[in-house]
């Protein structure tokens, strides 16, 4: 009778123990698989920039020093993305959006600039690409929230701290990108704010 | 020359709007005796239940579960709520300038279409059993091609009985198909979470929209996904996995009607189903599950999108108050991730 009960606790054990790290592994390797996603989209953004800088160049000639500063973030960006390191990638396309923001803008008070097809063409895909990379990045995020809770939550924090499961940090956005994340609310235009269940 | 609509079964339909009688004004009665009709019906079928194992307490459940019932269907009798609906839909498809068709009671003494369908054989050639009352075919179309956002499964608040069908357009000019059933729901032992809507309106009688809305993209996405509720034992492993664990969680992903079985055209139709479901569809469809608790069907190059919403009054001029701002926002939400699935 002991013994059966010392088996029966031995394999409880043991398959919370299976569970629990299982549970964590798939959540960890979700996360990689969410920041995979925005790295998909940032290569598209960054694909997309020479075209853009090229098409723009004739018409700006005058204003180079935009295009520059766009293409030197770009290949800080560029250079970010290879080492790897969430942070570094985050002030880097950050500061990459920053250079194109102030493009857009320019580009608002001289709309002739605009006026070519590839332009607006090159415009319209990369205001796309952003959707995409605030999307990507909501669901990173989410992703990195559900495996944190597991990470500091009861059981799976004993199992955490024995294979060395740290928490992860979240893809951070600045203000002006925030512009960009909150666009695809547009039913909230028609009074649905909140949730409702 | 008459303006045509777009609808996903016959293709293009004529524009019209079927005309409904203003309705009779009916008798009011206080939502408390509704509220006492639905506390009965479901206290009848618990103790009917208790009444398997102890025969006595029948004396008490079968009369507790009638007199429920009797209450529930008399009052809506006495109140003309049918009537009143279907005046509400129509108010609905005026106001939004929408062609409009409302379904015909299912009564038969009143339904001469129906009754004569009644009298023939089922679409598969077998006999109807006495008193089945046919289904009428617009409703079965649906049924043939997206039941699955019809029916009832644990997970889903109710089924879509539908009332009555919409072709219109959205802002941004694309046009739709939607069918909408309307059902007052008792609020009284709900969750406090049910018992307000978006709109401030706080209430232990709510009428609930049960919206289907379909749409044409821009490309043949060549597959049929199903994204359903998942279930409420937690996120299956069986179905097909996104990089979201919140998505995941609350859609149960399929390809339905698959085309040819080897590992390669598998793997097309996974790539055919990633493309749809960009991180920017899944981002939208998240938030789209919070609002309207959504499910859909991407079949083609047809989006079929279903949901529900509330108004929480058992007063009509409130709900036809909200009923405009409900179905337009829905329709405007159905399409709100067109272009990313394109």
């Amino acid at each position: 009778m002991t013994l059966l009960t010392v088996l029966i606790l031995f394999a409880a054990v043991l398959g919370g123990y299976v569970y629990c790290y299982n549970g964590l592994v798939n959540s960890k390797l979700k996360v990689d698989e969410g920041w995979s996603g925005i790295i998909v989209q940032l290569k598209r953004r960054h694909e997309l920039i020479p075209n853009l800088v090229n098409a723009a160049r004739t018409a700006m000639s005058h204003e180079s020093g935009i295009l520059e500063s766009i293409l030197e973030a770009r290949s800080n960006a560029l250079a970010a993305l290879a080492d790897g390191n969430h942070d570094t990638v985050n002030e880097a396309e950050a500061a990459l959006t920053s250079a194109l923001n102030g493009f857009v803008g320019y580009t608002e008070d001289n709309p002739e600039i605009t006026a070519t097809d590839n332009i607006q063409l090159l415009q319209r895909q990369l205001e796309e690409t952003e959707d995409q990379i605030a999307a990507s990045r909501r669901l990173f995020n989410g992703n990195v929230q559900a495996f944190n809770t597991k990470v500091m939550s009861i059981p799976w924090n004993f199992i955490a701290n024995m294979k060395g499961f740290r928490p992860e940090t979240m893809f951070e956005v600045d203000a002006t990108e925030m512009v960009t994340i909150s666009k695809p609310t547009d039913i909230a235009a028609l009074g649905m704010d909140g949730d409702r269940r | 020359m008459s303006k045509t609509m777009w609808d996903p079964f016959v293709g293009e339909v004529d524009f019209h709007q079927q005309s409904v009688a203003n309705p009779r004004e009916g008798i009011e009665i206080p939502d408390f005796f509704r509220s006492l009709a639905g506390v009965l019906v479901l206290a009848g079928f618990v103790i009917c239940f208790v009444g398997i194992f102890y025969r006595d307490a029948l004396w008490l459940g079968v009369p507790s579960l009638c007199i429920g019932l009797v209450g529930l269907l008399g009052i809506d009798h006495l109140n003309n709520k049918d009537g009143k609906i279907r005046w509400l839909l129509y108010q609905l498809a005026e106001a939004n300038r929408w062609a409009f068709e409302v379904l015909p009671s299912t009564n038969l003494q009143k339904n001469e279409a129906l009754k004569r369908l009644a009298n023939q054989p089922r679409e598969n050639g077998s006999a109807r059993q006495p008193g089945e009352i046919p289904m009428d075919p617009r409703v079965r179309r649906v049924y043939d091609r997206v039941g699955d956002l019809l029916t009832g499964k644990v997970g889903r608040v109710t089924v879509l009985d539908i009332d009555a069908f919409f072709w219109g357009e959205t802002r941004k000019s694309v046009p739709f198909w939607m069918a909408i059933g309307v059902v007052q729901a008792d609020m009284t032992l709900a969750a406090p979470s049910l018992k307000t809507d978006a709109y401030g309106n706080t209430g232990n009688q709510a009428y609930m929209l049960q919206m289907l809305c379909a749409y044409r993209l821009d490309r043949d996405t060549g597959i049929r996904a199903r994204l359903l509720h998942e279930s409420v034992t937690g996120e299956s492993r069986h179905d097909f996995q996104t990089e979201s664990i919140d998505f995941n969680r609350k859609f149960n992903i399929s390809i339905a009607d698959r085309k040819g079985n080897t590992p390669e055209d598998a793997d097309a139709q996974y790539q055919a189903l990633l493309q749809a479901l960009s991180p920017a569809t899944q981002a939208t469809l998240i938030e789209l599950k919070r609002k309207y608790d959504v499910q859909l069907v991407i079949d083609g190059d047809t989006v079929f999108y279903a949901g529900w919403d509330k108004v929480n009054s058992s007063d009509f001029s409130i709900v036809a108050e909200h009923i405009v701002t409900v179905t337009e926002a829905f329709a405007e939400s159905a399409v709100s991730f067109k272009h990313f699935v394109e």
